[in-house]
């Protein structure tokens, strides 16, 4: 019998997709910006550009209420890999993705209130959000105020670093979107993981119902008791 | 060797010029120089000067040896009268004009400069407009001559603000108050940032053919396409970076890389070989998911018809 655990607040839903629209807006015209062609302009440039400040700016403005929000919930302590999990986790998480998921086999975690990340989602999220996104947000902010630059560094313009490590980030952080919104099909349904960042709610495999998942943070990790449960 | 346009032929195609024909030249400078620089001014005593005309006659030594014309005699243009002192009194009126030595550039510069928003000031108020308006002889140095871009762009911008920035010296040629330049530019985005890093002739003329044309364009006629300079096939390349791209074309072919040593500009100086490994990047990520997702499917077919 499919149950439903509620798993993701308001408040985190609402980050999650305020977050996933400014970086779509950031990253279109952050693209047309960098590849700015005048016979194939994705987004004018000056609109281009005023959407890419306009979104930076309330991005970085987001990530700030985010980081407070994300301390003072305790969310925080679901994007720390318990040491003892990393390799154990990483490697069921990888088996499930190379070989278990062509076999129906349901994944290796499911999310749960208390332990909503697998250990490979907890080891990206903390990098993405506390590596990535201030690298990101500090090389865009002083990107903002190219006039206070130097005009050169190491014999290029005082700008390049700076503009090279945004460029950088930002891209990384687009090969993230491509795996995260890929990887969120790879839940117990194709659809579940994004219903679940939908409605907050975490629909059990609607087919392996004998065996519900363990809820008290211990999901199970390993290939081998996952595939039991298929 | 030093390269210098010291007449009608010269100024056409640089002329080799001997070292003791630059020092007897330097030292003929020098006995004008003598009283026409600060240095001079303060050490005549001399009764028969007047000391207030001469301070608006003075030449700075350092900016002319700098100069397009350091190699240049003085009387090559102030050609006759001014051997002795006092000066004749007609001397003045017997400076050679530019294109005594500039005749070729003036073939073609005549014609632009006629369409120039210039031109027309000039036909207000006849011999107003002159190539010394803009280009002090005694000063100017072409901006391929600099060392970086930026020295470039601020002795050229320089130029436009004697005009542009002086409500006295704009009064002096257009009837027309002053425009307030941050007002008019207020559309650029980092207008400080822009004006610092290319001139104003960048977007004020027409795309040249070859070299930068003398065709000033009003306001209205102004480059406003920011893709312009912001692209792949960036204006720059034959405007400001004209002389650096070329130079690099002979040896690497590759005019990113030069213009990055001057400036950062969005969109035109991207590495190709920083995006080439991107793209390939991506295409792996996007292929590999595309891969996996198709595998995924396939599978999850042969399972529903194994399990009918």
């Amino acid at each position: 019998m499919a149950s439903r655990v509620y798993i993701i607040p308001l408040w985190l839903r609402l980050w999650h997709w305020t977050n996933a629209a400014l970086m779509i807006l950031l990253m279109a015209s952050g693209f047309s910006l960098h590849f700015s062609d005048p016979d194939l302009p994705l987004i004018r440039f000056d609109i281009a550009r005023t959407i890419h400040n306009v979104s930076g700016i309330a991005l970085t403005v987001l990530y700030m209420a985010y980081l407070v929000w994300n301390t003072v919930s305790g969310n925080w302590r679901q994007y720390v890999p318990a040491a003892s999990e990393l390799i154990s986790g990483l490697n069921a998480q990888n088996a499930y993705v190379a070989s278990g998921i062509f076999k129906g086999a349901p994944p290796p975690t499911v999310p749960t209130p208390e332990k909503k990340f697998n250990v490979l989602q907890q080891a990206t999220y903390l990098l993405v959000m506390y590596v990535a996104m201030p690298f990101l947000i500090v090389t865009g902010i002083a990107f903002f105020f190219p006039e206070l630059a130097p005009e050169q560094l190491f014999g290029m313009d005082g700008l390049l670093p700076l503009a090279v490590a945004h460029y950088v980030i930002g891209f990384l952080l687009t090969l993230f979107l491509l795996g995260h919104i890929y990887m969120g099909t790879m839940g117990t349904t194709a659809l579940a993981g994004f219903k679940m960042m939908i409605t907050g709610w975490h629909d059990e495999h609607p087919g392996h119902a004998g065996q519900p998942p363990d809820r008290t943070g211990a999901s199970p990790t390993s290939p081998t008791e996952g595939g039991k449960r298929a | 060797m030093v390269l210098i346009g010291g007449g009608s032929a010269a100024a056409q195609t640089a002329t080799k010029v001997e070292p003791a024909e630059i020092e007897r030249i330097r030292r003929a400078n020098a006995q004008c120089l003598d009283c026409h620089s600060e240095a001079g001014l303060n050490a005549i005593t001399r009764p028969d000067v007047n000391k207030a005309d001469l301070a608006g006659r003075l030449v700075d030594p350092e900016a002319f040896l700098k100069s397009n014309h350091a190699n240049v005699e003085c009387v090559a243009c102030h050609v006759t009268g001014f051997k002795e002192f006092p000066h004749a009194e007609a001397a003045k009126q017997q400076i050679n004009n530019c294109d005594e030595c500039h005749t070729r550039q003036f073939l073609r510069i005549e014609d632009q400069f006629l369409k120039s928003v210039h031109a027309k000031k000039a036909e207000e108020q006849p011999g107003s407009f002159t190539c010394i308006t803009c280009h002090d002889p005694h000063v100017f140095l072409k901006a391929s001559h600099f060392s970086t871009t930026r020295q470039a762009v601020r002795q050229d911008n320089a130029m436009c603000l004697q005009c542009h920035a002086s409500d006295e010296r704009f009064a002096q040629l257009s009837k027309a108050p002053l425009p307030d330049l941050q007002k008019i530019h207020a559309w650029l985005p980092n207008t400080p940032l822009h004006w610092a890093a290319v001139r104003c002739v960048e977007c004020h003329t027409p795309v040249p053919q070859s070299i930068l044309s003398h065709e000033i364009l009003p306001a209205e006629r102004a480059e406003k396409n920011c893709v312009a300079c912001h692209s792949v096939n960036s204006t720059l390349r034959v405007r400001l970076y004209r002389h650096l791209v070329e130079e690099e074309r002979e040896t690497v072919g590759f005019i990113n890389s030069v213009i990055l040593n001057e400036a950062y500009v969005i969109g035109a100086t991207r590495n190709r070989y920083l995006d080439m490994a991107f793209g390939l990047v991506a295409a792996v990520v996007v292929g590999g998911i595309a891969l996996h997702g198709l595998a995924r499917f396939v599978a999850g077919l042969k399972r529903r018809r194994r399990d009918g």
